[in-house]
């Protein structure tokens, strides 16, 4: 396996799929080099190298989540006073529809989440069915399953959204 | 007449059906209103699904290269040798201490115990009273210098009454602490695969380089020395005098109080 060239094909991909998966680009860019370093141990033919990398991906986003979860909980009591949101005027119309994309892919579930953003790089139906572990004969259904809940969700957004205006 | 279910629609969109299945879909599709409004929606959805995401994107950050990861990777192989051998320690002292046990009164046996004694302590990483803190004025001179044990520390000497600790590309599940002392002095402690991070040292400040997995405690003095900790040249923590700022928000500490810092910049626990 050719590293540098593995590298340079695949980590904008893995840098686009984390910080969809997570809105926050120091962590997608850390959890990528985090995934490519441990690749660097696990030698393997180039073909296998993006599932792969992926899959340790995700798992170390979910990792992180689950950190992150407990330390809020405990936040929750001492957090301190928090600053003021941003003035209405300030807030631009992109950032107001990404907060809707944001909301419309937080509503799924975990595996559908990362199967619509998977196959948005490019995945194959068979290599998204071993990244989340489900039967290859499934995916179709559970994509457009997602597809048309994500479609809703952010509709209805837009459209609440629109009409508050 | 069966209707297509959508998952096959959407294989077939998505150039996942062999060439005989896609000729029976799309004859299907042609025949068949209902399956033809099925597959208009989910291209619909699929071009709104992508025209989303593309609002979320960002350019990937240009300076990371394959030698950044190489080189974070060496810094954290540095860390597994030393574990290693202490385990194989471990395992040599243990045969030893049960070969000198049908021996009464050995001197081997008394030395194996305290030896193993301090194997263990050595590799629970945990139980060891805090470790030696060196003065990186005196004793690290401004350049590259790798941390020797699963633990290390360094003071760092203020410049102007300031002092900066810049943590960079820390491990995702590295936990870092700031503990206010009345000491007045910055250490830097790294307890763990933490302690493998290369320490960058200058006047007033201190670059941890690619820390590992494990804990970093900063004790800052409650005094009035200026401390900021940067995380990937983002400032997440600053004390301006005796008030404390994380993620920009006010936090009371007192002196022997300490706060966690998300490392991902949202916000802190005690």
């Amino acid at each position: 396996m050719n590293f540098d060239e593995v590298f340079r094909r695949l980590y904008p991909s893995l840098f686009r799929y984390l910080h969809r998966l997570t809105g926050d680009p120091d962590a997608a860019d850390d959890i990528a080099q985090e995934s490519f370093a441990r690749l660097l141990r696990r030698p393997m033919p180039e073909a296998e190298a993006k599932p792969w990398l992926f899959t340790v991906a995700t798992n170390l986003v979910r990792d992180s989540a689950r950190k992150s979860t407990r330390r809020e909980r405990i936040l929750e009591r001492v957090r301190p006073t928090p600053s003021a949101p941003d003035a209405p005027d300030v807030v631009t119309e992109r950032n107001e529809r990404i907060t809707l994309v944001r909301q419309a892919l937080e509503r799924l579930s975990e595996r559908d989440r990362t199967l619509l953003l998977m196959r948005g790089e490019g995945f194959t139906y068979e290599e998204m069915a071993r990244a989340v572990g489900v039967a290859p004969a499934s995916v179709g259904t559970l994509l457009a399953r997602a597809l048309r809940r994500f479609s809703a969700v952010y509709r209805l957004h837009e459209v609440g959204d629109e009409s508050h205006r | 007449m069966n209707h297509i279910d959508e998952g096959t629609l959407l294989a077939l969109l998505d150039g996942e059906l062999s060439e005989e299945e896609k000729s029976r879909v799309e004859a299907h599709v042609e025949a068949c209103e209902a399956c033809a409004v099925s597959l208009a929606e989910l291209r619909e959805a699929s071009d709104r699904l992508e025209a989303a995401l593309a609002l979320l994107d960002r350019p990937a950050p240009a300076e990371v290269s394959a030698w950044t990861v190489r080189q974070r990777a060496a810094a954290r192989r540095m860390a597994f040798p030393r574990r290693a051998l202490l385990r194989a320690a471990a395992m040599v002292l243990g045969f030893a201490a049960v070969g000198s046990a049908a021996i009464p009164n050995s001197p081997v046996r008394t030395w194996v115990a305290a030896a193993w004694r301090h194997g263990v302590s050595a590799l629970s990483g945990g139980e060891d009273p805090a470790p030696a803190v060196a003065t990186a004025a005196g004793d690290v001179t401004p350049e590259t210098a790798s941390a020797p044990t699963p633990e290390a520390g360094l003071v760092v000497q203020p410049e102007r009454r300031r002092v900066v600790v810049s943590i960079e590309s820390p491990a995702p599940d590295l936990v870092a602490r700031v503990r206010v002392v009345s000491d007045a002095r910055v250490a830097v402690r790294a307890r763990g695969e933490a302690a493998s991070a290369r320490f960058r040292t200058a006047p007033g400040r201190l670059d941890v380089v690619s820390p590992g997995s494990g804990e970093l405690v900063i004790e800052v003095p409650a005094s009035q020395i200026d401390v900021t900790l940067e995380v990937n040249g983002r400032v997440l923590v600053s004390k301006r005098g005796p008030e404390l700022t994380v993620a920009g928000a006010r936090v009371e500490v007192r002196p022997g109080e300490e706060i966690v810092v998300d490392l991902t910049g949202s916000g802190s626990v005690n």
